[in-house]
């Protein structure tokens, strides 16, 4: 095995008091790359940031535990899409899950990799947004205040891409009868 | 300082940290920066759009009301009330920002002031609809009123912007710090919920049995105000709440007078898409809405 992706003794460490302002710092002192800003536009940069620090206050995971130097904003958010997942894979009683990311991968590894350890559960899963809001949704306390999709966060994103969820509680409802009289919002 | 004099100096300070938590004077500050900055000359309503959220839809509601954005924003900031804000301390990725969020509405008002572009004091004024979710808990705190000792109770004439309106509320308050009262805050929402009832009522001509509003949260910041807008806002609002068939048909039929009228304005297409962008957001609050509007555009 490899380095591990994540720094599991910082996981769940939250000793320390954070603003959002230290997390900013931390954001730039990491120099993480392809996150959209520029000298006047601070929107991107000031969500992605939100989005960390209230992991921190609400002690999902601490970011520290799996930012590197120079990281890719792709990376680092699938990275934190798997350590939120700390309390609901039990991270504290058998890291497992997390020992397994290694400190190599990309986003598609990442991806591949939690989309095989979650499919032991739910069989067609493959870690699209919604399948992965469905795990937030019952594996993580205050989950409404968790973003999942992020694409116009990043410097690389597609702005065509929906940057939302649809309905998934609606369109797992269809899912379970279709209805002619509704669609789902996004892809199936 | 004679010695009764510093006696008094030490009580005071002893009254106003029993009066008001820490987080609570940190709001007051918070909500006096914001007030100042409206004061100031160099502030510029940011009108971008946002990549995330269509935040818009308020200005060109304000603007087809027949306000200047930038004056109903500044004349809104300038008396911004403390009571029902929380500071979204998440989005202060630099000691510059001020993030708080209003949230005593539908869809939270969130307003941000930067003072890190240059030297232009940067306003964000929009709905918040990815916060809808959050609570509504009043500190109760109010900023202005006539001179008082702290801790002494009087009857205040406080100013209240909320929605379309500012409101002069005479209230039965305690001073908790020089220009700071508190009051009890289920009198504030009671109030604002009876003024958003009352609009309702004016709105369905008058109709004497119906099913009222109980809570702030199903009224949104477009339904404070006289405009035919903000007429069509609460009954939509009305309409996405009320289950009874007899209210939701006496909205229908209150909205159908009101886009009879909309239709004949020479700016209508104007109007249509306001409402049209207003309620476009896919969350499941304005599914109803976009139903109830669907009927007549």
């Amino acid at each position: 095995m490899g380095e591990c992706a994540f720094n599991l003794s910082l996981i769940a460490d939250f000793e320390k008091s954070m603003t959002a302002e230290d997390m900013a710092d931390f954001l730039r002192e990491k120099h993480v790359t392809n996150i959209y800003e520029t000298s006047t536009d601070h929107e991107c940069f000031a969500n992605f940031n939100a989005e960390l620090i209230k992991d921190y206050w609400a002690c999902r995971a601490n970011p520290a535990s799996y930012i590197r130097d120079g990281m890719n904003a792709r990376v680092l958010w699938e990275l934190r899409k798997s350590a939120i997942l700390w309390h609901f894979m039990d991270g504290e009683k058998d890291p497992w899950f997390f020992e397994a990311h290694q400190a190599t991968w990309g986003v598609k590894e990442i991806k591949e990799y939690r989309a095989s350890v979650m499919r032991t559960k739910f069989i067609d899963y493959v870690d699209r947004d919604w399948q992965y809001f469905w795990v937030v949704r019952f594996g993580i306390k205050d989950w409404q205040d968790v973003r999942i999709a992020a694409e116009l966060l990043f410097a690389d994103g597609d702005t065509e891409k929906p940057d939302e969820l649809g309905d998934p509680i609606r369109d797992l409802a269809w899912r379970l009868v279709p209805v002619d009289s509704y669609k789902p919002k996004i892809e199936v | 300082m004679n010695k009764i004099e510093c006696f008094n100096a030490v009580d005071d300070t002893i009254i106003e940290e029993e009066l008001l938590s820490e987080s609570e004077k940190h709001l007051i500050n918070l909500c006096c920066k914001i007030r100042r900055a409206a004061n100031s000359n160099n502030v510029v309503i940011d009108k971008t759009e946002h990549r995330d959220s269509d935040n818009l839809h308020l200005f060109r509601f304000i603007e087809l009301c027949n306000y200047s954005v930038d004056e109903f924003v500044l004349r809104y900031l300038r008396n911004l009330q403390p009571f029902s804000l929380r500071e979204d301390a998440s989005q202060k990725y630099d000691k510059k920002i001020i993030c708080v969020i209003s949230l005593g509405f539908k869809y939270c008002l969130y307003v941000k002031v930067d003072t890190t572009q240059f030297c232009e004091i940067v306003v964000s004024f929009h709905e918040d609809q990815f916060y809808s979710h959050r609570g509504n808990e009043f500190s109760g705190l109010l900023l202005g009123g006539v001179k008082s000792e702290v801790g002494e109770f009087s009857s205040q004439t406080i100013a209240i912007p909320w929605g379309f309106k500012i409101f002069h509320i005479g209230l039965f308050c305690q001073c908790v710090k020089e220009g700071v009262f508190r009051c009890e805050p289920k009198i504030l929402s009671n109030y604002l919920v009876n003024e958003a009832n009352n609009f309702l009522a004016d709105c369905l001509n008058n109709q004497q049995v119906f099913t009222k509003f109980n809570n702030l949260k199903q009224i949104s910041f477009t339904s404070y105000g006289e405009s035919i807008l903000n007429e069509i806002s609460i009954l939509i609002d009305y309409a996405s709440y009320c289950r009874n068939p007899n209210d939701v048909t006496f909205a229908t039929i209150a909205l159908t007078s009101r886009f009879e009228i909309l239709q004949n304005f020479p700016d209508y297409e104007e109007y249509k898409k306001a409402l049209l962008e207003r309620y476009s957001k896919k969350i499941p609050d304005n599914e109803r809405a976009l139903i109830v509007l669907g009927l007549f555009i």
